[in-house]
């Protein structure tokens, strides 16, 4: 018996399963009918006086790579009117640029193209530039103005002294604060200026010779003009960021850390930072390194939860291109280069560090009056240039991403500057002018009792500096190496072996010769 | 009106079995069938109807693909960008994208258990064997077309899954180079590869496809339907 087929119920079902298709397949083109940017309009259109229409808006500006469809939901910023007590329709706070001439995620970070909240805002998975939180939201003008340099940190705020002390705020402005109807000067570091503006004031003054310009206007001199312009340089708009980039370059971070390809080589390098950890990953590792970073070699600065933020500001601000690889970001001067690259380990004004939990490490108080006495600025120069192999300076003529030759110079020049000039060393000239051979073995013995407590029996370097190290013997003449036992360092603790102290008598000429001959015997390689 | 009508269909009502063999072989969409079948074979259970499943992914393939063909530039700048544009502006692109990734894996499974089930009923054996081997193309032919539309969407996933596919083509002995430099266009995954894979999968491997296709249903029909085990017996 040959079964037969129910035509006609094979055809109903497919009737009914082509409904059913039909139906699945509008859910689709209903489900973007009620898309959430739709939703945003209506209710914008609900509580403003007048509505928009319902429709995608953007900022396309090719030639900065924008497609910014931020305005679709925060209408207040683009073609709506600004509705108050809504803070997604309200007005952007006032700003050097207009939205509408460069987009929202060339500052802010965020998915331009995205119309959903969490997508536009970066928060998915692998997002390469989240939105940055509003209170780094200064961080954004470092896409473009990477290269606003603090011109020198110690400059600018004596040009902030002087802006306030030559009274300029009785015509100007800054930041809402002054009097007068002069022209507002917040932002004018990236508006620019002439820098000569004395000479424009006083042929101003001369042309009016009734008002305020008569009264209250007097010549600025020349340095003076030259701080306060260092000052005007960081009136860029953005004081977070500006205040963390001062910090950054009087903390030392390039003396371990590299920023664009200059700078040491013992931690991360700082353009890169923002890729791998969270704003708020950063302001904590600033207050206390070792917490995030188990063994971190990063000194804890103790800094401030004000001065962590400005810091993380800047770290952030450095997502943008700035300057290239191996441009110089820092001012040349040698304050601010001894702030950039030096203070982190030897201190602000050369006192010298200690840090370190594990096994702490003593940096050199470089700026002593009695180390400056006896160094000599080849000695100086040498050291910065060659470094000291093994230990943690670095040798920054000479390594990638290190310091050129007129930048040591004015290191070296700034390092004078920390300690008067040195009184002539008369008593102990005898010690200078021997010209007795040192013996190495009985230097051993003297050593051992004086100086292994300290610089290690070795001469490895314990709480005190190194001394087997070929780059030290190397600049270190006998002359140094024999004023500096003589002399010691005040404040430290290297004392003076001319003088005797409890427990360790004073020392004799041919006692040091020997210990130099021994010191000079253990480095040799 | 009625002659214009009789010019399409030429034939008539199907409630006879003349009119019934007519309407399936003057018809170019049905002809592929047969105009008499077995009931066995177009029982369910008989092929899970896996063949005719893959053609029909297919179909939606073809149809979406083209949909997504006119919101898609193959260049590195805007391929990205394109993606990103279907997913938030385009008005059900995030269902066109879907419908066509969900039937791309679909397809690749549905010939892959087209084959086993074709290769566990025996029916690769005279006189088959060589729909069998035209079998084998069409899937080398639905791999390929999934490879090449891996890179189209010019992400991460889709760059190194071809770095790292088309570094196994290069590790073949002697002319390994050479075929990675045919797959690429140049030396690495760029603009090149990219146009090059948008070609072949837009164009050459859906033709190839289609004909494969063809040559696959038209022999499965000369060489005497679906293959069942007992034609003897009378159901």
């Amino acid at each position: 018996m040959e079964p037969t087929l129910n035509i006609r119920r094979l055809v109903a079902w497919f009737a009914v399963l082509s409904i059913v298709l039909t139906g699945l397949l509008a859910i689709a083109p209903a489900k973007s009918q009620r898309s959430e940017w739709r939703q945003v309009q209506a209710r914008y259109n609900r509580v403003a006086p007048d509505p928009v229409p319902v429709e995608i808006r953007q900022v396309w500006k090719p030639e900065l790579e924008v497609v910014d469809r931020c305005t679709s939901c925060h209408l207040g910023m683009g073609s709506g009117v600004p509705v108050s007590g809504e803070p997604l329709f309200a007005a952007h706070s006032p700003l050097p640029h207009d939205p509408k001439d460069f987009g929202c995620t060339v500052c802010h970070g965020g998915q331009g193209r995205a119309t959903t909240s969490d997508a536009a805002h970066g928060k998915v998975a692998n997002w390469k530039e989240p939105m940055l939180p509003l209170e780094h939201a200064q961080a954004g003008c470092g896409t473009c103005h990477g290269d606003t340099r603090p011109a020198s940190p110690a400059a600018a705020s004596r040009g902030q002294a002087l802006f306030a002390r030559h009274d300029c705020r009785s015509c100007h402005r800054i930041d809402g604060v002054g009097r007068g109807d002069g022209p507002d000067l917040s932002g004018i570091g990236a508006k620019g200026y002439t820098p000569e503006w004395n000479l424009r004031h006083l042929a101003l003054k001369a042309a009016r010779k009734t008002g305020a310009w008569a009264t209250s206007y007097e010549s600025v001199e020349g340095p003076h003009v030259e701080a306060i312009n260092a000052y005007l340089d960081t009136l860029i708009g953005a004081p977070h960021l500006m205040a963390g980039k001062a910090l950054a370059h009087e903390a030392g971070c390039l003396g371990c850390h590299k920023l664009r390809g200059t700078g040491g080589d013992d931690g991360p390098e700082l353009s890169t930072v923002w890729t791998k950890r969270t704003p708020e990953w950063i302001a904590e590792h600033f207050k206390d390194p070792a917490k995030l970073t188990p063994g971190s070699l990063m000194p804890d600065f103790a800094f401030t939860n004000a001065q962590a933020r400005v810091l993380t500001t800047y770290v952030l601000s450095l997502r943008g291109p700035g300057r290239r690889k191996g441009e110089r970001e820092f001012a040349k001067d040698g304050a601010t280069l001894y702030g950039t690259f030096c203070a982190a380990c030897h201190g602000p004004n050369g006192e010298g560090r200690r840090y370190g939990t594990n096994n702490p490490t003593t940096f050199p108080a470089i700026g002593n009056p009695d180390f400056l006495a006896v160094a000599s600025d080849d000695f100086l120069r040498a050291s910065i240039e060659k470094g000291r192999p093994g230990r943690r300076m670095p040798s920054w003529g000479t390594k990638e991403g290190g310091l050129r030759p007129e930048e040591i110079a004015s290191l070296v020049a700034h390092l004078r500057s920390l300690a008067p000039p040195a009184a002539a060393v008369g008593p102990l000239s005898e010690a200078f002018t021997s010209t007795a051979a040192g013996d190495a073995q009985r230097g051993a013995r003297v050593y051992a009792a004086n100086c292994a407590g300290c610089h290690g029996e070795k001469g490895e370097g314990k709480d005190g500096p190194a001394l087997k190290n070929a780059a030290f013997l190397e600049v270190a003449t006998d002359g140094y190496l024999r004023a500096t036992i003589l002399l010691g360092r005040r404040n430290t603790a290297m004392r003076s072996f001319a003088r005797g102290s409890p427990g360790f008598p004073a020392l004799g000429v041919s006692e040091i010769i020997d210990i130099i001959a021994f010191i000079r015997s253990r480095g040799a390689p | 009106m009625n002659r214009v009508f009789r010019s399409i269909v030429r034939h008539g009502f199907p409630d006879t079995n003349r009119n019934r063999s007519l309407a399936v072989f003057t018809n170019f969409f049905l002809h592929i069938h047969p105009v008499k079948a077995r009931l066995r074979a177009i029982r369910l259970t008989q092929t899970w109807y896996l063949g005719g499943l893959s053609a029909a992914t297919f179909f939606i393939l073809t149809v979406t693909g083209i949909l997504l063909m006119f919101y898609y530039h193959p260049s590195v700048p805007r391929a990205y960008e394109d993606m990103k544009d279907l997913e938030f502006v385009v008005s059900a692109g995030v269902f066109l994208r879907n419908l066509h990734r969900w039937s791309a894996h679909m397809m690749v499974a549905l010939v892959l258990l087209h084959m086993i089930r074709v290769f566990f009923a025996g029916a690769y054996r005279p006189p088959r064997e060589f729909n069998w081997v035209i079998g084998v193309m069409l899937l080398l032919g639905t791999v390929l077309l999934s490879y090449t539309g891996y890179l189209l969407p010019w992400d991460q996933l889709a760059f190194w899954a071809v770095t790292v596919g088309t570094n196994m083509a290069d590790a073949v002995p002697v002319i390994g180079g050479d075929i990675k430099f045919l797959m690429l266009g140049g030396n690495g995954v760029n603009e090149n590869a990219l146009l090059r894979f948008y070609v072949l999968h837009c164009v050459v491997l859906p033709a190839a496809l289609l004909v494969g296709i063809a040559v696959h249903v038209w022999r499965v029909r000369k060489d005497g339907g679906i293959y069942l085990k007992k034609p003897e017996s009378n159901e």
